[in-house]
């Protein structure tokens, strides 16, 4: 999701980290991973999918969860 | 219980001071499509570098078909098929011509060969273009012949080094169908990738490596159901 810091912090703060949630920060974007249906309750509190949009897991976030987004080369 | 055609144990690569591979073990199993998915610079090329016996392993026990590829480099390479990240097509030949003489490193079977030609040809749609300039083929074409030649010996693993790479995403698609194809016949694939989809698509099984060394195993939507939750 992406949405002002104010506005993110609030609805992060109903989903703690820990608990099946797990939330990445990168740049202005926010990722939240798990959490069974607080995903989309998130989402679904925003209302809007151009700033909060629920999709399924991938290998691609598995990849960089795993080694980072950082270059190596 | 499915034997493993490629077993790899504490497998270790230097170069100098510099660890590329850090005591890796894996088994790819006859019939399946393993993936080894890394950024760049995590060991993935050195990896296959070794098993198809291009570079010594340093440290470790490293089994092709049963034979070790430190001893029998010659037999090991010859029941591999290698599809190179690079293209490496001989332009003064024709298509035809590619495959025939790659066959002849095989010492195979006149008739044989041009069975098995006919066949890769047909296979990767480029039965019409068997007497082109390989320079006059498409970038996907160029891939497609490529993939083709790698089955002319009629490998029991054939080792996929980032095949879809700088391909558009209807060439992409195009080999990922014949890559399913060539699974569906029992083909053992090992196949190294920046395309996660791909990897999801193609690989029974994965690997995801760093720094050298393996940081997950598993099937594909396992792996995501694990890390990045359902």
């Amino acid at each position: 999701m992406r949405l002002p810091p104010r506005e993110r912090d609030a609805l992060l703060a109903e989903f703690p980290q820990g608990d099946g949630v797990m939330v990445e920060q990168v740049e202005d974007l926010t990722y939240v991973f798990g959490g069974g249906d607080a995903s989309a309750m998130a989402a679904e509190r925003v209302g809007d999918p151009h700033r909060a949009h629920l999709r399924p897991g991938n290998m691609e976030d598995v990849f960089l969860l795993l080694t980072g987004r950082g270059l190596l080369d | 219980m499915t034997s493993a055609l490629i077993e790899a144990r504490g497998l270790v690569k230097h170069y100098g001071d510099f660890v590329a591979v850090d005591d890796i073990s894996f088994d790819i199993r006859e019939g399946e499509c393993f993936g080894v998915l890394g950024p760049n610079g995590a060991g993935k090329t050195t990896t296959i570098r070794m098993i198809t016996a291009t570079s010594p392993v340093t440290a470790g026990t490293l089994r092709v078909a049963g034979l070790d590829v430190a001893s029998e480099p010659r037999k090991v390479k010859a029941v591999l098929g290698v599809v190179p990240q690079d293209d490496n097509l001989d332009p003064d030949l024709l298509v035809r011509q590619n495959l025939e003489v790659y066959a002849r490193y095989f010492g195979l079977d006149r008739d044989e060969v041009r069975q098995r030609i006919d066949e890769a040809l047909d296979l990767f749609q480029l039965d019409d273009r068997a007497d082109s300039n390989v320079d006059d083929l498409s970038g996907g074409m160029q891939r497609r012949l490529t993939i083709a030649r790698a089955l002319v010996n009629d490998p029991q693993v054939l080792i996929l080094d980032e095949p879809t790479t700088g391909l558009d995403p209807q060439a992409r698609h195009l080999v990922w169908q014949q890559l399913r194809l060539l699974k569906s016949r029992g083909v053992t694939m090992l196949l190294t990738t920046h395309y996660m989809e791909e990897a999801t698509h193609l690989c029974d099984r994965l690997v995801i490596m760093h720094r050298g060394k393996i940081l997950v195993e598993g099937r594909p939507y396992d792996l995501v159901a694990e890390v990045a939750g359902p």
